[in-house]
């Protein structure tokens, strides 16, 4: 067994500091007289929040993503209430020991809190902007609502921008600022990190490979109803499940229909011509981590059919396909790709920074779950 | 996307990986109860199973002659798992995977025993159609069983493609197939090599056999392309003009380690040279390929193999090579006993546990460059790494009267380090100035560690190489022209001593012409190797 390196975490926001000597605090952080520390940085990460004690918990979520991605953070929060107009700013590091134990890997963090007029957000641009690492990528993650203003300044240098839409109030809504978005930088669409997506990836995952072997690979068009099982509120509204539905019908060509049949209590139906889905609430509560899918059951039309269905204490994916032809039941259970634990916000958005692939298809499955939004 | 182009690709795919799928295929392990089986194979098994990157389905058939049933195979299994696997074993994901794993006991001579695999491998496909006939056949067992085993799979029809269990016409003509993966050794010497090529494609094609350097599975040993042809600023410096010699060290602090049974009859050239470190040659001398197809990659590498200069007679071998043998010394402070005194090793051996040699490659981008190549154990430090020492900037200007000149050690020349392990990144080495009213030139180091900034762990070589022959891409692994080219430039060498060893041992020449040199272990081998790099004016980077 590979020893995991020691991890020394400092939640604190950092060590107050002069908004104009921000550059010279931070190469003081590297002045540690009796230990060896190495600078890493592959990557900015900019977070911004206008949510209540978001620094402090913006902090702690960049102490942990740190530990896979080195990187300078820079945390913008931007304080609701607050009588006065002012920046304060804070500088940190983010450490945690070589596989050697010889010297510590730290990732800088630059923390801003925004009062008052320092809010507009036209001048977030002039704020980070200035204090970026040259040469690397800019990864942007909006937290909450995304902005109405217009702020192409800002995006025009963004590399990935990061969102959750499962913190959206108004998906129809937020579906178009971030269509306008896209249309000012079109490049953007291949580069969009929705969380809210990147939960979905171990059901994909499982669903592609259940379809890779040239035995079922024709099932493919022999689909006939998709269950999704979950426990939203709202699944109609559900931006989780839709882009799983989106993401079949981007993917396998289907074309919307009317939806056919009843539906039955507490369910919701989408017809289209190849398939018909269903969502059916399972009664538990609302899932952890914002994961509201806990099943998806396909049954082709000649009887074969094929589960998934995640399993949380402890966490994997319990995959199930019978296969109508040979009378063959295969199981198997997977692991999760983006661990669930207590760290899982920070190992998804590490899994984005690390791993996300450069591809219309998020923004694809997003178009098609909006036309199914009511 | 139309359903009728489903069948050729899946869709669902699609932005989850780029690189080819692995196939579902019963895998068969000849040697299923020895080391390598329980320390590397089944552990990177669970942990592709565990990262969800086995295909499902996957079955593995552990062939050996000791008597045990499926369930105490797989007891074994899962101890040896949970002391080298990566990552921790997960009692449900182990039971999904291990349940698909079973036992089959023959002697690898016993015709009757393939006839029962077969059998056997025919029922797994009825089973579980998912299979679709796929067989991939992987030789952990000693060398000297590799022809009795390839002799019977032929008998037995098992180096075809099983019958896929599907009713679907176009299920049924995607082709099933049968693989081998060879482990190294490959052969002991040129003409075992070829014999041995001969039996594996008589009985399998080329494009069905995979042959294993578990080094060409490193991501750092991947990266050596990437390095070179992923960026702009090194290759148009990638030559006789600019680079003044390269050195690819594999050093071990380890001994023999109960290794001797093998070991006597092999030696650090055949067990580390003629593999591993020939082929880091070949992917730091290569051309660029055409594509990133296996051939087209593979085809380059030939190309360094047969460019090298090869040592005509014994004369050029004592000239380009020494070898050792590490006597006794002390390793992180404790004594250990010289190669000599090992368990199992003849007192009077002359088998070396050290090689450096110099190489030439003459072609147009390397003529005048000599590669040192330097492999052994109970070295100093274990490090395996090439580094790329580049020609002095003209002595004009900073170059003139240096503070360096005083200190020859401290080096004014720049050097990247491509580190294989441990510790993989890359470093590059450039001079700067050194603070101060003076002008006083230094060098300093630029470093990427591998492992630091990309902070999820690698998969071990093996998950990526068994991943690459269940999807069918052989790119890393050697092709046979390869291996026989990389034999026929080592052969001169062994034969260079072993020729030499026997006048010894029959009393012609009581004086070995090609000595062995000792070395105390803890140290950087012989010093005829440090003189080796002195006659041309150089020394070895100091790992």
């Amino acid at each position: 067994m590979i020893q995991q390196p020691e991890t020394h975490e400092f939640f604190t926001r950092g060590i107050p500091v002069e908004l104009n000597s921000i550059d010279q605090e931070l190469k003081k952080l590297w002045q540690i007289s009796d230990q060896i520390a190495t600078r890493a940085t592959r990557m900015n990460l900019v977070i911004y929040s206008a949510a209540e004690h978001s620094l402090r918990a913006n902090t702690e979520l960049v102490a942990r993503i740190a530990r896979q991605c080195a990187m300078r953070a820079i945390i913008v929060s931007a304080k609701p209430q607050a009588n006065a107009t002012g920046i304060r700013t804070w500088v940190n590091a983010h450490c945690q020991m070589s596989k050697d134990g010889k010297k510590q890997r730290c990732s800088e963090q630059i923390a801003f809190q925004l009062e008052g007029e320092a809010r507009d957000l036209n001048r977030l641009p002039s704020l980070v902007f200035s204090h970026l690492d040259s040469d690397l990528p800019l990864n942007w993650w909006w937290q909450g609502e995304l902005p109405s203003a217009s702020l192409e300044q800002l995006f025009a240098w963004i590399d990935r921008f990061i969102f959750d839409s499962a913190e959206w109030n108004d998906p129809r809504k937020q579906i178009g600022i971030l269509d306008s978005i896209c249309a000012f930088k079109p490049v953007l669409k291949n580069s969009l990190s929705d969380l809210n997506w990147a939960r979905l990836l171990d059901f994909r995952l499982a669903l592609a490979h259940f379809f890779e072997p040239e035995c079922t690979r024709p099932l493919l068009e022999q689909i006939e109803t998709v269950e999704l099982l979950h426990n939203s509120e709202r699944p109609e509204s559900d931006l989780h499940l839709l882009l799983l539905i989106g993401w079949l019908a981007d993917r396998l060509g289907w074309k919307r229909v009317e939806a056919s049949g009843s539906a039955g209590s507490g369910e919701v139906c989408y017809g289209f011509e190849e398939a018909r889905v269903i969502l059916k609430r399972n009664g538990d509560p609302e899932g952890e981590n914002g994961n509201t899918l806990k099943a998806v059951a396909m049954k082709m039309r000649d009887g074969s059919r094929f589960s998934v269905m995640r399993h949380t204490q402890p966490a994997y994916l319990f995959t199930k396909g019978h296969l109508e032809n040979c009378a063959k039941i295969i199981e198997s259970r997977i692991a999760p790709v983006v661990t669930m634990n207590e760290n899982f916000t920070a190992n998804l958005v590490s899994e984005e920074l690390l791993y996300s692939a450069h591809d219309p298809i998020y923004y694809r499955a997003l178009e098609h779950a909006a036309a199914l939004l009511r | 996307m139309s359903p009728s182009s489903f069948l050729s690709s899946n869709p669902l795919h699609a932005g989850l990986s780029n690189r080819p799928q692995p196939q579902a295929c019963a895998l068969v392990i000849f040697g299923a109860t020895g080391d390598l089986t329980h320390r590397k194979l089944i552990p990177a098994l669970y942990n592709l199973a565990a990262d969800g990157h086995l295909p499902s389905g996957l079955v593995v058939v552990g062939f050996a002659r000791r008597d045990k049933s499926d369930d105490q195979f797989r007891k074994e299994l899962e101890e040896s798992t949970k002391k080298f696997s990566r990552q921790p074993v997960e009692d449900a994901i182990w039971q999904s995977f291990s349940k698909n794993i079973y036992y089959h006991r023959s002697e690898f001579h016993n015709a009757e025993g393939y006839a029962s695999l077969a059998k056997r491998l025919d029922q797994l496909d009825k089973d579980d159609p998912s299979l679709g006939g796929r067989r991939l056949f992987y030789l952990a067992a000693g060398p000297e069983q590799f022809e009795p085993i390839i002799e019977n799979l032929k008998s037995a029809g098992l180096n075809k493609g099983g019958q896929p269990s599907t009713t679907n016409a176009q299920s049924q003509k995607e082709t099933s197939w049968s693989r081998i993966v060879v482990e190294k050794p490959f052969g002991t010497d040129l003409e075992s090599a070829r014999h041995l090529n001969k039996i594996v494609n008589s009985t399998f094609s080329e494009k069905d056999t995979y042959r294993i350097d578990h080094f060409l599975g490193k991501e750092t040993a991947q990266n050596i392309m990437v390095l070179r042809f992923a960026n702009a600023i090194f290759e148009p410096l990638w030559n006789n003009r600019y680079i003044d010699h390269i050195e690819i060290t594999a050093a071990e602090t380890l001994g023999v380690e109960g290794r001797a049974g093998y070991y006597e009859t092999s030696g650090a050239l055949r067990d580390m040279v003629q593999n591993h470190l020939i082929q880091l040659l070949t992917l730091t001398c290569m051309e660029p390929p055409t594509d990133l197809s296996a051939d087209s990659v593979r085809d380059e590498k030939v190309r360094v193999l047969r460019s090298l200069r090869p040592m005509r007679n014994a004369e050029e071998v004592e000239r380009n090579v020494v070898r050792g043998q590490y006597a006794s010394g002390a390793i992180n402070g404790k004594p250990v006993v010289g190669y000599r005194e090992e368990q199992n090793v003849n007192p009077h051996s002359m088998t070396e546990t050290f090689v450096a040699m110099r190489v030439f490659i003459d072609n147009w981008r390397w003529v005048g460059v000599p590669v040192y190549i330097r492999v052994g154990k109970r070295l100093a430090k274990s490090g395996a790494e090439i580094s790329v020492h580049l020609k002095d900037a003209p002595k004009v200007l900073f170059n003139q009267a240096t503070s360096t000149e005083n200190d020859p050690a401290r080096g004014s020349s720049n050097v990247l380090v491509i580190r294989i392990q441990p510790d993989e990144g890359v470093s590059l080495r450039i001079q700067s100035k050194v603070p101060g009213a003076a002008l006083r030139i230094g060098p300093v180091k630029m470093d990427f560690q591998y492992g630091e900034s990309f902070g999820k762990p690698s998969p071990e070589a093996y998950e990526r190489l068994l991943l690459d022959a269940m999807s069918g891409d052989p790119t890393l692994f050697a092709r046979r022209d390869e291996v026989e080219q990389a034999w026929e430039f080592v052969d001169v060498i062994e034969k260079a001593w072993h020729d030499d060893s026997e006048d010894a041992s029959t009393d012609k020449n009581p004086q070995t012409r090609i000595p062995l040199y000792d070395y105390p272990a803890g140290s950087w081998g012989p010093i005829a190797a440090d003189e080796l790099l002195a006659a041309d004016g150089r020394s070895w980077r100091r790992l």
